[in-house]
């Protein structure tokens, strides 16, 4: 869970090196079920922290003292 | 190379190259939940060598700090890049089906191919030491011998 922006930019900033790695297996893995197999492992972890960042993005700071 | 002692329950940044054996003797003891994950290991890397094709193995997350229960074990894989993975068989294969293995073999498996490591292979190596809390932490690299 994110508890604060600090930890939120660097979730985000691990979302975008997850999105870079798959991307780097979309343009070297010439075999296709390496490819979805692999990228599988990313793409469900950078699913989990996006929702991470939207559940701490849904809470105005006010109401996130509470939630925490 | 011995392991340095924990800094605030982690250890040093740097990836720290250790056998299975030292792996395990250093993560593997102490609670019933920490024996249980460190045997989860053992076969995780096992099954990921046998399939001949392994080329590294790293261990992150808080099985490797002085957590006293971590839930499961975090690791990254990467292949030779001869790798294919629909010639492994069946247990093997699991390894490399993310879901899978984490229903199945405790785990939170990643992997890819060496030449597909965004950024170089020993920079998505590295990258690993990084906490969701910011910052790093050492990580643990299982090389061959002493099993």
């Amino acid at each position: 869970m994110i508890a604060d922006d600090q930890q939120l930019q660097v979730t985000m900033d691990r979302i975008t090196w997850f999105q870079w790695q798959v991307v780097s297996l979309r343009r070297t893995e010439a075999n296709p079920a390496n490819y979805r197999a692999a990228s599988a492992g990313f793409l469900a972890e950078i699913d989990r922290m996006q929702r991470e960042v939207r559940e701490y993005l849904s809470l105005h700071p006010a109401d996130a003292v509470g939630a925490t | 190379m011995p392991l340095p002692p924990f800094i605030d329950g982690d250890l040093p940044p740097g990836v720290y190259p250790v056998t299975l054996a030292e792996a395990l003797d250093r993560f593997g003891q102490g609670s019933a939940q920490r024996r249980t994950v460190g045997a989860r290991l053992a076969r995780i890397y096992r099954l990921a060598a046998s399939a001949g094709r392994l080329a590294r193995f790293v261990v992150f997350g808080s099985f490797v700090t002085a957590k006293a229960d971590p839930r499961d074990v975090d690791v990254v894989l990467l292949m030779e890049d001869s790798f294919d993975l629909t010639a492994a068989p069946g247990e093997v294969a699991i390894v490399f089906d993310h879901a899978a293995a984490d229903a199945q073999l405790g785990a939170s498996i990643f992997w890819a191919c060496r030449s597909g490591a965004f950024g170089g292979e020993q920079a998505f190596v590295e990258y690993w030491q990084a906490r969701r809390e910011g910052g790093r932490r050492g990580i643990i690299e299982i090389v061959p011998g002493g099993t």
